[in-house]
């Protein structure tokens, strides 16, 4: 077998753990994430690539990888891509998640759950 | 498609060649310095590699499906099992019939 340089995802061939093969139902964040991706690569808005889109997820350290699940990583190279193309900036988001953070406390607090 | 930019047909025996990109690419590292033979042309494509960094991903490159033997990739004792993998003609070399 040749030796190369690997990224991180390029895991064909190695040696690994038992591949859980059990299925489940998707959930809300991660129909949301596939959403999001399929309306941001149509060709009407082509906002990325796919080919983006794996670029980014290969650009997670070893670690990073290994840790997040399959929609986390698409949401964080969603991020990503929507910065470098200048469609949303880093403090846009920011504050869009802390108002939301915020907000989703407040509501919570309404309903007595706080 | 333009039929210009192919180079290998079908039969054909290729090296996958063994580079080592930096960036995206769709070569698997396994595959890298094997010997196989192109089954057929699956069409011509935009380049992944510039497609990745928002680039146009000009000039479009053929994609072949090349056929290997298991046992000519991995240390295996099966002689029947094959691996089909898709890839793109700036990565393969070609070999002659005796090679």
């Amino acid at each position: 077998m040749s030796v190369c340089e690997r990224s991180v995802n390029d895991v064909g061939g190695m040696e690994g753990d038992k591949i859980d093969q059990s299925n489940s139902p998707q959930t809300l964040f991660e129909k949301r994430v596939d959403a999001l991706v399929m309306l941001l690569t149509h060709p009407d808005l082509g906002a990325f690539k796919v080919d983006g889109l794996r670029r980014a997820i290969e650009m997670n350290s070893p670690e990073d990888y290994a840790k997040l699940g399959y929609y986390p990583k698409w949401i964080r190279a969603v991020r990503q891509l929507l910065v470098e193309q200048k469609v949303l900036s880093d403090e846009e988001i920011d504050a869009k998640i802390e108002e939301l953070r915020k907000s989703a406390v407040s509501q919570s607090m309404d309903q007595g759950y706080g | 498609m333009d039929e210009k930019l192919i180079r290998f047909e079908p039969g054909d025996k290729v090296r996958v060649r063994r580079l080592s990109p930096e960036t995206h690419c769709r070569t698997p590292c396994y595959l890298r310095g094997s010997v196989g033979t192109v089954r057929n042309i699956a069409g011509i494509f935009r380049n992944p590699s510039e497609l990745a960094f928002h680039r146009p991903g000009l000039p479009k490159l053929p994609l072949y499906r090349v056929e290997f033997r298991l046992c000519d990739v991995f240390c295996s004792q099966s002689v029947n099992d094959k691996i089909f993998a898709d890839i793109y003609d700036h990565w393969l070399q070609p070999i002659a019939e005796d090679g």
